[in-house]
């Protein structure tokens, strides 16, 4: 049985490697891969200095504060600065968008003298603000794959069966008594295999010129992510490759067939993760910064108020217990509206993220954002 | 003759399976993005408006002339609904003051803007047709001339004294018809939607615009239509047409302008040339701190504070914030006191003397340095997204969209008449200080002796430009659209004349 089924795949992939498709598909993604390389190899060195020129700055300022325990403790750590990760050609996620750093510093105000301990800032701009290119695109692995290999994946199967059923060619395999379920199993190996044959040359090319280039080191907990991200690869084309089947044998023409999966492809791929990202989006909306920012000034200035009505704005605090008090009890106010504010904005993302898990592509971009560590 | 062959033509498409999904996809698409985008227009039209009274509460409550920076918004534009353009992304509320001639680059988000929130891009109805039309088009072409020469029906035809170029024609003008059914119907429902929302009113201006969208919409369609129907022209199986098609498809909306935008990527890292224009800025603004350091120390007042040891419930700051990637520069200063004690009485000439001189110097100075920045600004950044959307153009696709945002003004161009407008006001708020004698005033600074008066200060307005303009800036992509259309055409026509059947 494995024979003939490995008979049917055969034949299949003989068909489709000699097929016009198979050389489109390969230099689109060879295209696609190798600019994605060359593009990585150029600004990863870039990165990764100016990564090493801002943490050889905090260091040093956090050296200068950490003379004394209070200067630390007024001052704070300085800015936390994020590793660009390795794996950037293979998601970009949310690296490309939000600031790589957050800062631990204190612009704060002084009460009888006192400098008030340091708090957290987290980045609040978006760079899309002074922006004025075209819109922000990314041509790394989670939209090749996403997209791109996703069509290629349609067009390699949407006429397997009902081109088949067509020409008249499947009557003649079933008269050779084959089980239908063989001859399935066949295609979409078959299919399976002439996919990866394109997309494998492509990542080996990409992965060769990345690899072989003195800029970047890849080390082996990099290689095992590389490798389970090729696994949510092979899965993601399997779907695809079944929904081609699927459609290519509920339908008998192939002209249908491919109308009916390129809207599935359309609506799925291109505008579910979007749109209804856009609706998710809108169930948790945060307050606007600037509102944050006046919240959180009148808490400051209540809990001033306070600590006035208590002891007066003499200049010589009234003893080092009770002032203390006063310290601990504001930071600790304000980093819990902080951490509720970055909460909410947060919860605004994972809101409209939950809702695109409907679309496999979501998903997909998703699982290569985490395992890339590309998500902040 | 031609009517008997578009009606057959018509006939074939119309009852096909495709053009039935195409509708329906189409149509489910674009409803349920309009009500999205509606909604979210919404939303931004009541934070603009919330913003608005906002802004205005604040500066008629600011005591002294020179607390009061006006801050003024920009309003979402209704027709961001078809093509968001740059409409969302850039900032909507700027600061007008007397030091700083006024950029995109300055201003702020005053809606909820979440960083964390990272949705790759935004859908408008134009993308939809970008996107599915185009698709579509290419399945209304591929098999029009390979599959009837595949069906032998292409020979029956031409059999009967018919011209080929009719047999083109034809097919042309009745997959055209088909294609604008899903088109017309799609954007009808949207206007339908769009003029029943209460919030959203509509110009005769904007119908115009809508227009111009409309027509553009066709000519982009008709693009990918004409590249269909030159595959199956140049191609003898349909099998072969189709998989051609499918991956042009592919590689000029899908691959292209992603491809390109990546390409082309620039780092943040300042050019010489913007490095060189901030240096200048940078000794236009140091020359004028010299002159104001000079006047400081040969005043009357001894020493150089530019506080005059005034002090009280309020505050004082001055410094130079800068940011070189927008080449950034400018000297920011306030003193503004609620009450002023009587032993201060003594220094209040000196400080008035002071700002007499020093916020005209400063005005003069922002003037000079805008002249440089303005010019640095196009030759830097404008020039190098201009560079972006001229490759984007290679593909129809680029062409479509630049057309469309022209016509829904939410280009870079129609973004910027806003900031030509706010640069305007700025002068209007000058001239109303001058008016106010507000520089020399006590006022400027202490608001012991009376606050400051807000009561007459013009109010800003902005208007977008004409239709006429948005003609003017969306013409060139549209006549580019045309123009493939009839390259396209021509060379079918060549290709269908001479091949055999």
């Amino acid at each position: 049985m494995t024979i003939k089924m490995w008979h049917i795949a055969k034949r299949e992939l003989y068909d489709n490697l000699n097929s016009l498709r198979f050389a489109l598909a390969t230099v689109l993604l060879l295209a696609l891969m190798l600019t994605n390389a060359i593009l990585y190899l150029r600004e990863h060195p870039a990165r990764t200095q100016a990564y090493h020129n801002a943490a050889a700055g905090a260091i040093k300022t956090l050296e200068s504060r950490s003379t004394n325990l209070y200067s630390l403790a007024t001052g704070g750590p300085g800015d936390l600065h994020k590793f660009p990760s390795p794996l950037r050609f293979c998601a970009e996620g949310d690296e490309a968008f939000l600031p790589t750093r957050a800062s631990g510093a204190n612009y704060g105000r002084r009460i009888a003298n006192m400098t008030l301990v340091w708090r957290m800032f987290y980045p609040q701009e978006t760079p899309n603000l002074r922006n004025i290119r075209p819109d922000f695109t990314t041509l790394d692995w989670a939209f090749i794959v996403g997209y791109v290999l996703s069509f290629v994946a349609i067009l390699f199967t949407f006429d397997s069966i009902s081109g088949e059923l067509e020409r008249g060619t499947l009557r003649l395999t079933l008269a050779n008594a084959i089980p239908r379920h063989i001859v399935l199993a066949g295609k979409f190996l078959g299919a399976f295999i002439s996919i990866n044959i394109p997309f494998a040359i492509a990542v080996l090319m990409n992965l060769i010129l990345i690899s072989t280039s003195d800029a970047v080191q890849l080390n082996a907990e990099v290689w095992g992510r590389l490798g389970i991200l090729y696994g949510i690869v092979i899965l993601y084309t399997c779907l695809f490759i079944a929904l081609g089947l699927l459609v290519s044998a509920a339908v008998r023409e192939s002209g249908v067939s491919l109308v009916v999966l390129l809207l599935i492809w359309v609506s799925f791929v291109v505008f579910m993760p979007n749109t209804l990202a856009s609706i998710g989006s809108r169930t948790a909306v945060p307050i606007a910064y600037e509102e944050f920012w006046i919240q959180r000034m009148r808490l400051a200035d209540e809990a001033r108020e306070a600590y006035r009505d208590k002891y007066g704005d003499s200049q010589t605090p009234p003893s080092v217990h009770v002032l203390g008090e006063y310290v601990t009890s504001e930071a600790e106010e304000y980093e819990r509206f902080n951490e509720a504010y970055l909460k909410q904005q947060l919860a605004q993302g994972k809101r409209a993220r939950a809702i695109t898990r409907i679309s496999p592509t979501a998903i997909t971009l998703r699982l290569f954002v985490s395992f890339a560590g590309t998500v902040f | 003759m031609i009517t008997t062959l578009i009606g057959r033509e018509l006939l074939n498409n119309l009852m096909t399976f495709r053009f039935a999904a195409a509708l329906l996809i189409t149509l489910l698409l674009v409803v349920a993005n309009t009500v999205v985008l509606i909604q979210h227009y919404e939303q931004r039209l009541e934070s603009y408006n919330t913003s608005v009274q906002t802004h205005h509460k604040e500066i008629q409550e600011k005591q002294t002339y020179s607390a009061g920076e006006v801050e003024v918004d920009r309003p979402p534009n209704p027709l961001s609904i078809f093509n968001v353009g740059l409409d969302k992304r850039l900032g909507n509320e700027i600061w007008i003051a007397h030091n700083n001639v006024p950029t995109l680059w300055e201003a702020r988000m005053n809606a909820s803007d979440n960083p964390y929130l990272n949705i790759l891009s935004s859908i408008d109805i134009i993308f939809i047709f970008e996107v599915v039309l185009s698709l579509m088009a290419l399945l209304f072409a591929y098999d029009a001339l390979a599959g009837e020469r595949e069906q032998g029906t292409l020979r029956l035809v031409l059999t009967h004294p018919v011209r080929r170029g009719h047999i083109l024609l034809a097919k042309y003008i009745s997959a055209m018809l088909c294609l604008l059914v899903p088109l017309l119907m799609s954007l009808l429902l949207a206007m339908l939607l769009l003029t029943t929302t209460v919030s959203i009113s509509l110009s005769a201006d904007d119908f115009g615009r809508i227009g111009g969208i409309v027509l553009t919409s066709i000519a982009y369609l008709s693009v990918f239509y004409l590249i269909g129907l030159l595959i199956s022209a140049v191609t003898q199986r349909t099998g072969t047409a189709l998989m051609l098609a499918m991956f042009i498809w592919g590689a000029l909306v899908l691959v292209y302008p992603n491809l390109i935008l990546a390409a082309i990527r620039s780092s943040d890292i300042p050019q010489a040339k913007a490095v060189s224009a901030f240096n200048q800025i940078k000794q236009v603004w140091d020359e004028f701190d010299r002159e104001r350091k000079q006047y400081l120390a040969t005043d009357a007042f001894p020493g150089e504070d530019p506080t005059f040891n005034i002090n009280g419930m309020g505050f004082f700051y001055e410094h130079f914030p800068e940011n070189r990637l927008t080449l950034l520069y400018l000297y920011n200063s306030m003193m503004t006191f609620g009450e002023l004690d009587e032993k201060f009485e003594r220094e209040v000439p000196h400080a008035q003397n002071y700002f007499q001189f020093l916020i005209p110097s400063t005005i003069k100075t922002a003037e000079r340095a805008w002249l440089i920045r303005k010019q640095a600004l196009e030759d830097t950044l404008v020039r190098k997204a201009n560079t972006k959307r001229t490759l984007l153009k290679f593909s129809p696709v680029g062409m479509y969209d630049a057309a469309t945002q022209a016509w829904a003004g939410t280009d870079l161009k129609g973004v910027r008449d806003f900031f030509d407008a706010v640069r305007q006001y700025r002068l209007t708020v000058i001239d109303y200080f001058y008016s106010k004698n507000a520089f020399a005033s006590r006022k400027w600074f202490a608001a012991d002796e009376g606050t400051a008066d807000w009561s007459t200060l013009p109010a800003f307005s902005f208007k977008r430009s004409g239709v006429e303009i948005n003609a003017k800036r969306a013409l060139p992509d549209l006549l580019l659209l045309l123009t493939m259309n009839l390259f396209l055409f021509m060379i079918i026509f060549l290709v269908f004349i001479k091949s055999e059947v």
